[in-house]
């Protein structure tokens, strides 16, 4: 998997820094849709108390096929993605997902960093958020824990 | 290694198909041939997907850019490629290198 992450990623950093300041058209309302698409989903589904509300944060903002990836399973569809997180928010019902720095968008992905813990307190565990969108809905949403601090 | 309709976004646009990436890659070398990918710490998988921590080295010197790679993995190759550039650490944008 090295071999292959070193060939995936050989990009000339010159360009790649260029084009993190260059605007192409459809760019920032492509961005736009990213970063509110991520938002809605650690706050108004996996951080939402109300499971009526959750259900209906999902209707909204996942595509019918969407496929949510954690550590634990693979969900897919809205029915199954309101089951991990009716069971994330019965396992720790005060917890909330808090956003760590900026959202990074590209064409039709981006990411988020968060943190999961008691509002207001250091969170508890970290990790990422990679999100694939379909249409202006989620498509996909691959997450990621980060590894114990040593 | 990638399959032949791989699926490659990065913040250059989307480049569709193995073919497409060859050629992208191809010029990328060409332009800047002393630059490398290091990956940093534990490469992390489960499931269909991995992440893996970067930065790029400059003919042997690191020059601060990293970020991070998404892969999706289907019937042993590489499916989808989601490439995130968080940007230039600290110190080397304060050694003028982020322009």
């Amino acid at each position: 998997m090295t071999a292959l992450a070193a060939t995936a990623l050989s990009m000339n950093p010159i360009s790649v820094s260029g084009l993190i300041h260059e605007q192409r058209e459809g760019d920032v309302q492509m961005a736009q849709t990213v970063e509110t698409l991520l938002r809605g989903n650690i706050h108004g589904v996996f951080s939402e108390p109300d499971a009526a509300k959750r259900h209906k944060a999902i209707a909204r903002l996942w595509a019918d096929d969407g496929v949510f990836v954690d550590h634990n399973d693979r969900y897919e569809g809205h029915a199954r993605i309101a089951l991990a997180a009716d069971a994330l928010n019965k396992k720790f019902p005060n917890f909330i997902f808090t956003e760590r720095g900026e959202i990074i968008a590209i064409p039709g992905a981006g990411k988020l960093n968060w943190g999961f813990g008691l509002a207001g307190a250091e969170p508890v565990i970290t990790g990422s958020d990679v999100l694939v969108t379909k249409g202006d809905k989620i498509g996909a949403i691959y997450t990621f824990l980060d590894p114990p601090k040593k | 290694m990638c399959d032949p309709n791989v699926h490659f976004a990065s913040p250059r646009g989307i480049v569709d198909g193995r073919a497409e990436l060859e050629k992208m890659f191809d010029e990328i070398h060409k332009k800047s041939p002393g630059v490398i990918f290091q990956d940093i710490g534990e490469i992390e998988a489960h499931h269909d997907i991995v992440r893996v921590h970067w930065a790029t080295i400059d003919s042997g010197v690191s020059n601060g850019l990293n970020g991070d790679d998404f892969l999706k993995i289907k019937n042993g190759k590489v499916s989808e490629v989601y490439i995130i550039v968080n940007g230039w650490t600290k110190a080397s944008a304060a050694n003028g290198q982020e322009k």
